[in-house]
């Protein structure tokens, strides 16, 4: 297949027990993790794109999000086709990602234009590609470790850039190995 | 000095009406009548009562309590002792100022859990509440927050149970241990979630014979309990 013709992906962060828990009947998603898990800003979501099955699919994005956060705990990513959002409408405008790792920069793609129907729409497609397509991975807080220092030993982000106790933990295990 | 405090004969609050809890069948029509739900369909919207704190009733009891010691409202207290009595009745007052600190507490985490979820990868302004809360009185600290931990009730469990997580683990000590066991047994998903976390955060001998003797129910959590015990190995 060639490159143009790959499905791509939109990958995003989430708290997947959030998105598992049901209290009320299947298929409900509570208010709770529309309002905690789907935050907007300036009526955008924010999602990383990614080509691909296999494990790079969410890889390159954890590596993205972990190194652009204050403190390094186990991640949670999500994903579904960038169609299955094109095709509901929701429109999608690329802009520049906030993560230290230089070449992920232009991955970043928003759901712009937002409104309250539309935001539930993104809801059902993800809880539909977390509960049933099982789009979903944890990574232990050792394996998002390990991703931060194979990118640092690779370059891809500078040290510096990285928040104080990511920085920190992540030196120190360069240094171990 | 004379001073009285006329009761209110007809407060506001006395004349709302109470809306049915979750497990009532009753419904309230617009001209306020009851209705049985056999009658008319369910609300789709439920609404139910919920307890509610708020700062400034804890600094009117803080004033009220100075007011009474420093200008000898006591004397008058009599003939409203009834009603004033709570302010009191059977503390000391290093058990009323606990009280209040314990109050504060809750209300102060209320406030910064509703402010902003506890997220992965980010701090959470209420880790350096409790730091602070449990570095000025570890004992009656450790109380609350292991009450609050778990209470199978408590609307902002979870977020506490990650940010207890996320305390050293020197400080955490056994009594960390002990509460993210007993987490681990509840059957809320989110709550046993958050104590797998905080053990893998610890990463102590002791935090993987906890995990070695769970057995989640839940796949997700089975298989994340594996990678945290492979990591902590």
């Amino acid at each position: 297949m060639g490159a143009e013709n790959r499905v791509k992906f939109l990958v995003r962060k989430v708290a997947r027990g959030k998105w598992e828990t049901t209290p009320f009947a299947d298929g409900e998603i509570p208010a709770d993790t529309l309002t905690s898990e789907l935050k907007t800003q300036g009526n955008t979501l924010s999602f990383w794109e990614s080509e691909g099955e296999d494990d790079s699919l969410w890889k390159e994005v954890a590596l993205a999000l972990a190194a652009s956060g204050e403190r390094i705990d186990r991640l949670d990513v999500a994903w579904l086709e960038r169609t299955t959002l094109s095709d509901n409408g929701i429109a999608l405008e690329k802009t520049p990602g906030k993560t230290p790792v230089l070449d992920l920069r232009d991955r970043h793609v928003d759901a712009a234009k937002l409104d309250v129907m539309r935001l539930v729409r993104v809801s059902h497609l993800l809880a539909q590609a977390i509960r049933v397509h099982k789009k979903v991975r944890r990574l232990a807080r050792s394996e998002v470790i390990n991703l931060l220092v194979e990118g640092a030993r690779a370059g891809r982000m500078k040290l510096e850039d990285l928040k104080p106790l990511v920085r920190e933990e992540v030196e120190t295990k360069l240094h171990e190995k | 000095m004379a001073t009285s405090i006329q009761p209110r004969q007809s407060s506001p609050i006395s004349r709302i009406r109470l809306l049915p809890s979750l497990s009532s069948n009753a419904s309230i029509n617009e001209t306020g009548q009851g209705q049985d739900a056999g009658a008319q369909e369910q609300p789709s919207i439920q609404l139910r009562q919920s307890q509610g704190i708020s700062i400034p009733s804890l600094e009117l009891k803080r004033t009220l309590q100075n007011a009474i010691a420093h200008l000898y409202l006591i004397e008058t207290w009599g003939a409203h002792h009834e009603r004033l009595g709570w302010l009191f009745a059977g503390q000391t007052e290093r058990h009323q100022d606990l009280a209040i600190e314990r109050q504060e507490l809750v209300y102060r985490l209320q406030q910064l859990f509703e402010a902003e979820p506890v997220e992965d990868g980010m701090t959470h302004p209420a880790e350096g509440l409790i730091e602070r809360v449990l570095g000025q009185q570890r004992t009656a600290a450790l109380a609350w927050l292991d009450e609050l931990a778990t209470r199978p009730d408590y609307e902002h469990r979870v977020a506490l149970l990650r940010c207890l997580g996320r305390m050293p683990v020197m400080l955490a000590g056994d009594w960390g241990l002990s509460v993210m066991s007993r987490a681990l047994r509840s059957e809320d998903m989110e709550v046993r979630d958050a104590a797998i976390c905080a053990l893998e955060l610890w990463g102590t001998r002791e935090a993987a014979d906890i995990l070695r003797a769970h057995h989640d129910p839940e796949p997700w959590l089975a298989e994340y309990v594996a990678a945290v015990l492979q990591s902590i190995a």
